[in-house]
């Protein structure tokens, strides 16, 4: 019987950023349906970068990057449809909320990307995510006028009002509260999706996925929960700056 | 600088307009060549960029400060026609959005503080260059704001000129040119010589980073 | 830049309602008058629109009219005691021509502060939603800018001993552009990617 290919699957890829400094180096990662990754590593190993690579915001400088099997390249975003229907099925959560916003409302905003719905249809979804993450007090305010906190419950609701399968957080406890927090992660294990979080905040790691897929300063992955023997030993977490003595 | 609707007479800003069309459509057109289908997010922060530059407060001797414009930098870190088009799209913000008008005189200030002093700025800034690189920075930033400050002080004192009642009066701005270019230019000098000290302090930091060249700027 | 400073970001069109006008018309509409205003030259004509649009603006005229005097009164007190010296100085008539110059001038203002209760710019650009979208980024971003600067001048202040010295307050100018420009080089890419990901940049 042969195996399904791997949603995604990443080949000693490097990423490069522009003026030549190294993003990722020789990255193989191979990421199975249904799989919650947890990537870890300390500010400025790769974390956000692999996360953008994953979203096919940033293309490999070498290797290969492969989503469904099909290779992930230039000509490849070039496919309006292909490109299309990937951004509703691979959703990224930046770090900073601001940079996702840009429509006058949160109404508007949480709408964006679901103008193939019939309005009764994309209002109730509209509805139903505002409830769900509590804005329904702010549906009419201009996204700039929200807290951080509330800005970066706005950018979760924006995605998820898509139902993708595949859902990217990049240090999502950075803006969230606690308890908007705990929603999401419950939230992601009862729907069995795809997700990659990358953090740096050890305790929550449990809860946010079970491969655990640690990243070097070298932006190299130095652990990968999957092929390793256990979990990682606290000299390699404090090597990489993830725990401390 | 600033100047209120009902200053500047429709026989100027009619005029001035129609040449500002097609070169704020040449910028938008040169900028799409330069970043393809990413016009409108880039476009959209190098405008609040500009907006916060031209907000720089400029330090001047005895504890008092001015505004700096802003153009200069801008035309020496991403081009003369970003910054043209960023210092437009800043006048429609502060007309529209901040409430403080000058609509009518919107066309004048981006063709002179906007074309003329970004390309005024970018030509004596390769001019000099390679005799030393500080000093195409100064000059460059120093005289392209007097000569959009010389330029203003023509178009106001020219209103008198050509736009009077029939006994000869003023109906727009009332000064000649006798007023207005002592009057403009003079605090320019002071404003010039202050923008093109913070201009170089910044432009030193600035032309280490590598954004610099990849945004077709001038490195060094 | 306005005496006043950088001025409010804050989005009209909470003031009182001005029936059946979308806000599309309503720009519109502004933009055409200020035009034709400047072929008007007579001082009662313009006396007569003032009055009528303070009339029409509704409730919080005298609050409209106070805001658009804020925005010009600097100036137009500046070009009248010029232009009246200059007149004595002459022996030319000059407060005909400055009358007609004052009310021109303040009845614009009127015009653009109403505009700017009256007007939701984001709902005026409804038919342009590329010129929305670019609206709410430069909104959010000159907030971020905005913080970003006086973070530094807070942190200077607070780190200064004594009253900073002329050189000091250059360098702190500097710091805040060079970081302005750290920051909007970085936001340019980061929004870009944030829009491509959500699908905005190829719709």
């Amino acid at each position: 019987m042969t195996e399904a290919a791997p949603l995604f699957a990443l080949e000693q890829v490097d990423v490069a950023y522009p003026n030549g400094r190294a993003a990722l180096a020789g990255v193989d990662l191979e990421i199975a349906r249904g799989e919650r990754v947890v990537l870890l590593g300390t500010n400025g190993c790769g974390k956000s970068s692999l996360l953008r690579l994953l979203n096919a915001l940033v293309l490999p400088t070498a290797g290969e990057f492969r989503f469904e099997g099909r290779r992930v390249d230039a000509s490849t975003l070039k496919d309006r449809a292909w490109q299309q229907a990937f951004r509703r099925r691979v959703v990224l959560m930046f770090q900073h909320p601001e940079a996702m916003l840009f429509n006058p409302t949160v109404r508007e905003e949480i709408g964006f990307g679901l103008r193939h719905l019939a309005d009764p249809a994309k209002a109730a979804r509209i509805a139903h995510w505002a409830e769900v993450l509590r804005l329904e007090a702010l549906l009419e305010a201009p996204p700039f006028e929200l807290s951080g906190g509330e800005k970066q419950r706005l950018c979760l609701a924006c995605l998820l009002a898509l139902e993708p399968e595949v859902l990217l957080l990049d240090e999502p406890t950075a803006n969230l509260d606690p308890r908007t927090v705990g929603w999401l992660l419950q939230w992601l294990q009862e729907r069995a999706m795809t997700s990659v979080i990358a953090t740096h905040q050890m305790p929550l790691v449990p809860q946010m996925g079970e491969r655990i897929v640690i990243l070097s300063t070298e932006h190299r992955i130095v652990y990968d929960s999957r092929s390793a023997d256990g979990p990682p030993d606290h000299a390699l977490l404090i090597r990489h700056g993830l725990a401390h003595d | 600088m600033h100047i209120p609707d009902g200053l500047i007479s429709p026989q100027t800003y009619l005029p001035a307009l129609a040449v500002a069309v097609p070169l704020w459509w040449w910028a938008g057109r040169s900028f799409r060549r330069q970043v393809g289908d990413e016009v409108l997010p880039r476009l959209a922060v190098f405008t609040a960029l500009a907006f916060l530059l031209s907000s720089l407060m400029l330090p001047l001797p005895g504890g008092t400060s001015g505004h700096a414009i802003g153009v200069g930098l801008l035309t020496l870190v991403f081009g003369p026609w970003v910054a043209f088009l960023a210092y437009t799209l800043v006048l429609v913000l502060q007309a529209l959005v901040m409430g403080a008008g000058g609509i009518t005189a919107l066309p004048v200030n981006a063709l002179a503080m906007g074309f003329v002093g970004a390309f005024l700025a970018y030509g004596l800034f390769h001019l000099l260059r390679s005799v030393q690189i500080d000093l195409a920075v100064v000059v460059a930033v120093f005289v392209s704001i007097l000569a959009s400050a010389l330029l203003v002080a023509l178009v106001l004192g020219l209103q008198p000129l050509i736009a009077q009642a029939p006994d000869g009066s003023p109906r727009f701005f009332p000064f000649g040119w006798a007023v207005t270019v002592p009057a403009v230019l003079v605090p320019h000098l002071f404003i010039g010589v202050a923008e093109a000290a913070l201009t170089l302090l910044i432009w030193r930091h600035a032309r280490k980073r590598h954004w610099l060249l990849a945004s077709g700027g001038q490195g060094a | 830049m306005p005496a006043s400073g950088i001025g409010c970001l804050h989005r009209a069109g909470r003031g009182p309602e001005v029936p059946t006008l979308s806000h599309p018309a309503r720009l519109g509409l502004y933009l055409l008058a200020v035009v034709a205003i400047s072929f008007v030259h007579d001082p009662r004509g313009l006396a007569l629109i003032l009055v009528g649009a303070l009339l029409l603006s509704g409730a919080g005229r005298l609050r409209l009219l106070l805001r658009a005097l804020r925005v010009v009164l600097a100036i137009l007190l500046l070009l009248s005691a010029g232009f009246l010296l200059m007149g004595w100085l002459t022996g030319q008539p000059v407060v005909a021509a400055l009358v007609l110059i004052n009310l021109r001038v303040l009845l614009l203002a009127l015009l653009t502060a109403w505009m700017m209760r009256a007007v939701n710019l984001d709902r005026a650009l409804v038919h342009w939603p590329q010129a929305q979208r670019w609206l709410v980024i430069v909104r959010g971003q000159i907030q971020l800018f905005r913080r970003l600067a006086q973070d530094y001048r807070y942190a200077q202040r607070s780190r200064s001993v004594l009253p900073p010295t002329l050189r000091e307050r250059y360098r702190g100018s500097a710091a805040i552009g060079l970081a302005a420009l750290d920051k909007g080089v970085h936001n340019a890419d980061l929004v870009t990617q944030a829009m491509r990901s959500r699908g905005a940049l190829h719709d």
